[in-house]
């Protein structure tokens, strides 16, 4: 089992969209998966047409407890069941930050479920604080969507340097551009520029289309709501990257 | 490691949902469920369809069909059911082959398989392999029925369209149209993680139209019924229920049908070379037949005791050379791994003469079983066992059979205590050899009248028997074995290098049989002891020695 956080420092870059999809793929080539909706947001539950709880608190994440299990539920595919959010989730840093091994938290909490699960997906909220730490020592792979402007590059970029700070090794993370518009000079300056002299950049791209702001109103993974379409098979050649990258060496 | 390994590992279980498992996607549930209720299997009746399971659910919930998956297995055990007997059953679709409970479906072993399982030996090696080699050996498996499935996936969506269980509906087929009525219907309520209340809520509503089925019941039986086949319908053993009353000549007669019955069943693999057990099975068949006749004399008038144990002789000798080649060629890996690594090879120009000998042997007894001589002895013997027996004719004809059987098991014993004693102060190679015989013959008298007494004590007796049997059967094999590779090589048409490597190669196995049995003789003494010891003696004698009031 493994697992894999979808996350950005910078809001709005198409994480949910990429947690969802590639959760669904995954599924789809037979790995029991689980998505976490780490986001108060809860976009990734709403997708899966799940209701987020509105009245108990966040005590599964914060103390581990069977709670969590419990808290799981299937969704309309097989192999893929979601662990929604919470609104409490809001209130997580602060609860981390309460206890001992407050780094740890998640991965603890994750625990039990890593026996039941071949790949957990973390859907994470876009903040830079305990929680993001808590992600990272939770994952084996870090996935950060990247729209070719500068400033996106630029929060990239401070993300490095917060992994240098906190002593983390800049290898756990892969990005990849997302949001892509190739008709847009910046985006293509910016790709090229990338892709030729940063590591850690994989090759597949996720371009900038309408079916991929859909999934609201479809409340599907694109793969299952157009699924011969130029988004579905971004979302693909993604995963088979990212799968690759996975389960290369244990 | 392992990743890819274990990614591999996990995809398996989509493969096993693809509808060809027994009761398809229903009967075996996916990890995420683990932690749930388990599925509640409903039995369909006829006619029940689609719309209909729309229908009933349609208050609280919508059905969406998702894909429906078709697929075929089929189900392979030995002639003699030997996996049934166990009550196991091998089921193969496709691409891989499952040993399953009979009764409760429990998946046991799988392995990935391309082609149809044949023989054990042929099976990946592995743990189904072992257990399946022990129990078929070397029969080969042939296809009992072949269904055909289709598994169609729902879900069931609540108000909010969002999927809270999973249906499956099963149906198996005789055949791959979708025409005829499945023979069995099968619909399965399987619960989703955290939505364990609506499927027992959909469990609920569909228990007030449908039977649950139960947990045990598997498609098996109903597919064995559905083409007409009954486990365990033959077995080589002969399984005659006597009353003590029956006179003698009729209860012959019921043995002897048997084994005719044993004899013909045998017949078409024997000529289709399915395995090397149709013959043997044929032959032991034969082979009883003549000592029920020649153990028995005077229950059927002298000239025809005479002349059907001529027949049945005769059909002996037409398969004695392929028995002989087949025990040859069987022992071959055996003859192998005795020899030195230098002289492993140097039996091969043996083995390719004999296997082409063999395809010459197995064409003579296919040709004679399809003789018309063949076909009217066996008529005639048909018409013989089924006459009504007219007990004047022969002198033993009416005595009621409980009093023959005594009589003649407890002579053959006391006989076989006396010879062994002897061979226990002067141990030939002769004697042994005819103590075998006589061991045989009451062994087959055990058989044949089994039924007439206690099985406690039957059991124990024949096990002693046996015991002795194994000895002595292992100890004359060794001496065929000897005499037969000899005189093979010594016949051999080779150039004279070759020639002297296959005789030292043949010497070496000779030795080492020999060598082998002066193990076995110096065991002969303690089995032997045990079998005629004061406390058995006493216990065959209560038993089977003549009791007040017998005629004989």
């Amino acid at each position: 089992m493994t697992t894999l956080a979808v996350y950005s420092n910078k809001g709005g870059v198409g994480k949910t969209a990429t947690a969802v999809n590639l959760a669904y793929l995954a599924a789809q080539d037979g790995f029991s998966t689980l998505i976490v909706d780490l986001d108060p947001q809860a976009s990734a539950t709403f997708y899966f047409r799940v209701k987020p709880k509105l009245k108990r608190k966040a005590r599964g994440l914060v103390h581990g407890s069977r709670q969590l299990a419990r808290s799981i539920k299937a969704t309309d595919f097989e192999n893929l069941d979601l662990l929604p959010a919470d609104f409490s989730h809001r209130n997580l840093d602060l609860a981390f930050d309460r206890q001992g091994r407050r780094k740890q938290r998640l991965d603890i909490a994750l625990m039990p479920l890593r026996k039941e699960y071949d790949l957990i997906i973390l859907d994470c909220p876009p903040t830079i604080n305990i929680l993001a730490e808590n992600v990272f020592s939770a994952s084996a792979r870090v996935l950060v969507p990247l729209i070719p402007t500068t400033l996106s590059v630029r929060a990239y970029r401070q993300l490095l340097t917060f992994l240098q700070d906190k002593g983390r090794s800049a290898h756990q993370v892969s990005a990849f551009l997302s949001m892509v518009e190739k008709r847009k000079k910046m985006h293509r300056l910016i790709m090229n520029s990338l892709q030729t002299e940063s590591r850690g950049v994989l090759r597949s791209t996720i371009p900038y289309l309408s079916q991929i702001e859909q999934m609201g109103l479809h409340r599907e993974p694109v793969p299952v709501s157009a699924p011969k379409s130029r988004a579905a098979l971004s979302y693909q050649a993604l995963w088979t990257e990212v799968r690759q990258d996975l389960f290369k060496n244990g | 490691m392992g990743a890819e390994n274990s990614t591999e590992a996990k995809r398996v279980p989509r493969v096993e949902t693809a509808g060809q498992e027994e009761a398809g996607r229903g009967s075996e549930r996916t990890r995420s469920q683990s932690a749930l209720d388990s599925p509640t299997r409903f039995r369909l009746p006829d006619g029940f369809d689609r719309a209909q399971i729309g229908a009933t659910l349609a208050k609280r919930y919508t059905i969406r069909a998702e894909a429906t998956l078709i697929g075929s297995w089929t189900i392979y055990d030995t002639f003699d059911w030997r996996l049934s007997g166990q009550s196991l059953t091998l089921q193969w679709s496709g691409g891989d082959l499952v040993l399953r409970g009979l009764s409760d479906g429990e998946v046991l072993h799988r392995c990935p398989l391309a082609s149809p399982p044949g023989f054990a030996w042929d099976l990946p090696e592995g743990p189904l392999r072992k257990q399946v080699s022990s129990i078929i050996e070397v029969r080969g498996l042939i296809e009992l029925v072949t269904a055909h499935t289709w598994s169609s996936a729902f879900r069931v969506l609540n108000k909010d369209e969002k999927t809270v269980a999973r249906l499956v509906w099963d149906e198996v087929r005789p055949t791959a149209s979708e025409e005829g009525p499945p023979f069995e219907s099968y619909l399965t309520v399987l619960p989703l993680r955290g939505y364990g209340r609506q499927a027992r809520r959909i469990s609920t509503i569909l228990r007030k139209k449908l039977t649950v089925a139960s947990r045990k019941e598997t498609v098996f039986y109903s597919a064995f019924r559905a083409f007409g086949q009954t486990p365990n319908t033959y077995s080589g053993k002969l399984r005659v229920r006597l009353s003590p009353k029956l006179p003698a000549g009729e209860a012959t007669r019921v043995i002897l049908r048997q084994l005719l019955e044993i004899m013909r069943a045998n017949e078409p693999g024997i000529k289709a070379d399915l395995d090397i057990e149709y013959l043997h099975d044929y032959r032991v068949a034969v082979r009883k037949s003549r000592s029920a006749l020649s153990q028995l004399q005077g229950v059927f008038p002298e000239s025809k005791t005479e002349h059907y144990k001529r027949k049945l002789g005769a059909l002996g000798k037409l398969t004695n050379d392929l028995r002989d080649l087949d025990v040859f060629l069987l022992a071959e890996a055996y003859y192998r791994s005795i020899l030195p690594p230098a002289l492993k090879d140097d039996i091969a120009p043996l083995v390719d003469h004999l296997r082409a000998f063999r395809a010459k042997a197995l064409s003579t007894v296919t040709e004679g079983l399809e003789a018309k001589g063949y076909s009217r002895i066996l008529k005639d013997w048909y018409g013989f066992l089924h006459k009504p027996a007219t007990a004047k004719s022969a002198a033993k004809g009416g005595v009621p059979i409980i009093n023959l059987a005594r009589k003649r098991i407890y002579r053959r014993y006391c006989r076989i205590v006396r010879s062994g004693t002897e061979i226990l102060n002067h141990t030939e190679d002769e004697l042994l050899h005819d103590l075998r015989i006589e061991c045989k013959k009451l062994r087959y008298l055990l058989e044949f009248f089994a039924s007439l007494f206690p099985p406690k004590q039957m059991n124990r007796i024949t096990s002693q028997l046996k015991r002795l049997q194994n000895c002595l059967g292992e100890f004359t094999d060794l001496s065929v074995q000897q005499h037969y590779l000899l005189s093979i090589a010594e016949g051999l048409n080779l150039e004279e290098r070759q020639a002297r490597r296959v005789l030292v190669a043949t010497g070496f196995l000779v030795e080492t049989m020999a060598r082998k049995q002066m193990d076995i003789k110096a065991r002969f003494a303690g089995i032997f002891r045990e079998f005629a010891s004061p406390a058995h003696q006493k216990q065959c004698q209560l038993l089977f020695a003549r009791k007040k009031g017998d005629e004989s």
